[in-house]
């Protein structure tokens, strides 16, 4: 065992904390590209360890996604979703073209294209897409819709997973989804985040087979895809805990209240250790399962469940705590910690929905002592 | 970072949770019931090493490192061993053995290090007072220098193996104007006159240690029983109850595991409205509770049992925070496996009842969960 980041991952850490990041990508509907781009001149969506497909380059991953969530809570969510999942996607699975057009432009952080995965009836059992793609016109007819996609900006793409039939699935890139013929986005609520959350809705809506990741077997694209969209919201809700917590340290060191700093305050201080406590612990679990997923995805999946429960709730709990240190003279009212306390309350529900995974944790622990009722 | 167990180690700890579950835990309920102390169980513990695990083989230990020691509380805790036992043990080997191991000379060492390996004796130590617990520089037990001996006059509470040890390590001032800085330690052993037990204490856990005052009214002791130099004692008691924030939580986590496999097992037979409970979703995310708890509880006492195996002497951050985590983050989770069980969680024979008894030590022993948030703060 060690506890300790490898040298190449801090070495990371550190280039990426000098990186100057773009103001305005937190605000609403902010653009995301200035920080796609200034990320991905820096190295930050691949190759090498980036691609998170060693087990030090997973929690390298990790670590990234908290780090830049601390830094721009809801335009790190936005080109996670809207860069690195389909990088990811279409390095592990993507032919000779949709690796040529995609892979350089995603990984320079040039094109922006989220991922349409969870559907309305398949939150907790991805593999059961109603979604399908008929092969036709030296391509694919795509019809279907998907629920709870992360929309940053106005993407160049999105990449519908979609189901081909007997047992293959792939990922369908349709190119300006804002204006091409058979796909409609209708923004619904984000809790007020920061982030746009739409729902996509394909009427065979035509993919050009140069534009498809795949087919591949179904259940290693959906199950690949599920783990990287719930280890993505791991280092998510955990940069929303560590920028809070940090945010409420500085306040309760700073301001001084009846002659003494506010931390010094026993209700203050204390409120103050059991954030760092939840954070440190989710870190842990989260870079754990991040180990995990790389080194046995198989055998990953019920720790990264544990994790995205873990985390999740400790991001919406800190944030909430957090404010009441931070009071309303302090950073409670500010942006960032008001606007991390929504966005935490949204990662619940993207991705696996925290009670599914909660559901599929209890049928693993079932499973596992050999329960008949699992 | 890198997270996997070695094969020895994976084997190793099953291994424990083999013994104990053949050896141990067939007789836990009825000495829990009692509240009885069980000796037989205790010597199986030295007989299969796992007393003395970390302590060197010259001296009849096993020479383990901190995470292979961890591994065996966590074991008996899966295994089901219950929390009196394990106290014991932690109280034995790491509140008394290890200060003695790391802070004796030759001679106490080779003298009481292997029959504490053993079991042939069992230590406790004293830090806490009747008036001094979470504020031990308040502590008011003295020991006064007279020629070749320390005459100690004060008394200890709530010490763990008190009324069965044959060696005790206690705290006490031999500079009291000094605070802190003048508490010292030493080794004070059955029979010294002057010295002596009270009764066991009744309580809601850990029924099977038992725990008593230490009492010391002009108990002479040889200097040669003050363990390092004068004035050291506070360090000690800092890198002891390192122990108390580390090895002796692992059976905490062992516990999640066994609590997991009791509900599981149960849910499955349990039918109501013509169902296994377990097809309830709400019994789900009771499991799911245990579960998560666990897997986090695990990260953070693997990391201290690594921190020390780094030889980092002192790891209060760490420490502090698998404390307060485990101390004030076990209750729903264990709560979870009680409501699981219905009524029959409610009744000694199912055995949730008893974890959950327990566990409720978890944010008291060893420094209360505030101290651990007094610890974190100032080191924020
Ligand atoms: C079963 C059992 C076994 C034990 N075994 C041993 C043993 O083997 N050896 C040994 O030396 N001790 C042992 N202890 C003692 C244990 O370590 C103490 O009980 C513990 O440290 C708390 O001390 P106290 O009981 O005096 O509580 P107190 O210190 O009196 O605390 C009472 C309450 O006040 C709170 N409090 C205290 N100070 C502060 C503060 N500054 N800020 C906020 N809140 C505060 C505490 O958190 C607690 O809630 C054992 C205790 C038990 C119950």
């Amino acid at each position: 065992m060690d506890f300790d980041l490898s040298q190449t991952v801090r070495e990371e850490l550190r280039v990426l904390e000098s990186l100057d990041f773009p103001a305005s990508d937190d605000a609403q509907d902010g653009n995301p590209r200035p920080l796609a781009a200034a990320l991905g001149r820096a190295g930050y969506f691949g190759p090498g360890s980036r691609t998170g497909s060693s087990p030090d380059g997973a929690i390298g991953v990790i670590a990234a996604i908290e780090a830049s969530t601390c830094r721009a809570a809801a335009g790190a969510l936005g080109i996670e979703a809207g860069v690195r999942l389909l990088a990811m996607a279409v390095d592990t699975f993507g032919g000779p073209e949709p690796r040529a057009a995609l892979l350089g432009p995603l990984r320079a952080g040039e094109m922006i294209a989220p991922v349409a995965f969870r559907e309305a009836a398949s939150a907790s059992k991805a593999a059961v897409l109603q979604t399908a793609a008929t092969a036709c016109d030296g391509g694919y007819h795509v019809t279907g819709t998907k629920v709870g996609v992360v929309w940053p900006g106005e993407p160049d793409a999105v990449a519908v997973a979609a189901s081909c039939g007997e047992g293959r699935a792939g990922l369908f890139v349709v190119r300006s989804p804002g204006t091409a013929a058979g796909i409609s986005v209708t923004k619904v609520g984000g809790f007020g985040a920061g982030v746009t959350v739409v729902r996509v809705a394909c009427e065979s809506c035509h993919v050009a087979a140069a534009d498809v990741i795949g087919p591949v077997p179904a259940p290693a694209l959906y199950g690949a895809l599920e783990l990287w969209e719930d280890l993505t919201l791991l280092g998510v809700a955990n940069g929303l805990t560590r920028l809070a917590t940090t945010r409420a340290l500085a306040h309760a060191k700073q301001a001084v209240v009846a002659g003494k700093p506010l931390l010094a305050h026993q209700w203050a201080g204390y409120k103050a250790a059991e954030l760092l406590a939840q954070q440190q612990t989710a870190q842990l679990l989260a870079y754990r399962a991040a180990w995990s997923a790389a080194s046995d995805p198989s055998a990953a999946r019920a720790l990264v469940d544990c994790a995205r429960v873990f985390c999740t709730e400790t991001a919406i709990r800190v944030t909430q705590e957090a404010a009441r240190i931070a009071g309303a003279d302090g950073a409670g009212l500010d942006a960032d910690i008001s606007a991390a306390a929504a966005l935490a309350l949204l990662l619940q529900i993207l991705g696996t929905p925290v009670e599914n995974a909660k559901l599929r944790i209890g049928d693993d622990v079932l499973r596992s002592w050999g329960s008949p009722a699992a | 970072m890198e997270f996997s167990l070695t094969e020895e180690q994976v084997a190793f700890k099953q291994e424990v949770v083999r013994f104990a579950r053949a050896e141990i835990v067939p007789r836990c309920r009825e000495h829990d019931l009692k509240e009885e102390f069980d000796f037989e169980s205790f010597r199986k513990l030295g007989e299969f090493g796992i007393l003395g695990l970390h302590f060197p083989e010259e001296l009849g230990g096993s020479g383990a490192d901190v995470l292979t020691t961890v591994l065996a509380g966590e074991a008996l805790g899966e295994a089901g061993v219950d929390g009196g036992l394990t106290l014991a043990y932690g109280a034995h080997s790491f509140l008394c053995a290890d200060t003695i191991l790391r802070n004796g000379t030759d001679e106490q060492r080779r003298k009481l290090i292997p029959k504490l390996a053993s079991g042939e004796h069992i230590g406790c130590m004293g830090l806490t007072e009747p008036d001094a617990g979470s504020d031990v520089a308040a502590m008011k037990t003295t020991a006064r220098r007279q020629g070749d001996r320390y005459v100690l006059d004060g008394a200890k509470m709530f010490i763990t193996n008190g009324p069965i040890a044959d060696v005790a390590v206690v705290y006490a001032k031999t500079q009291p104007e000094l605070g802190h800085g003048g508490i010292s330690a030493f080794i004070v052993e059955k029979g010294t006159p002057g010295f002596t037990a009270g009764p066991p204490l009744v309580k809601m856990g850990v029924r099977t240690s038992v725990t008593s005052e230490l009492v010391f009214a002009g108990c002479e002791v040889p200097a040669a029983n003050l363990l390092g130099r004068e004035g050291q004692g506070f360090l000690m008691a800092m890198q002891t109850v390192e122990w108390d924030r580390s090895a002796l939580l692992a059976p905490f986590v062992g516990s999640g595991t066994y609590l997991l496999q009791k509900c599981a097992a149960y849910a499955s037979e349990r039918t109501q409205f013509g169902r296994p409970i377990a097809a309830f979703h709400a019994t789900k995310q009771k499991l799911a509770s245990i579960r998560v708890f666990t897997e986090a509880a695990r990260s953070l006492v693997y990391r201290i049992a690594w921190c020390k195996d780094q030889g980092r002497p002192l790891n209060h951050l760490e420490a502090a925070v698998a404390k307060l985590f485990i101390g004030d983050w076990s209750l729903s989770p264990i709560n979870d496996a009680v409501l699981l069980h219905g009524g029959y969680g409610y009744c000694h024979e199912y055995d949730v009842e008893r974890v959950f008894r327990d566990s409720r030590l978890a944010p008291i022993g060893g420094g209360t969960s505030d101290i651990q948030k007094m610890i974190i703060s100032k080191l924020m």
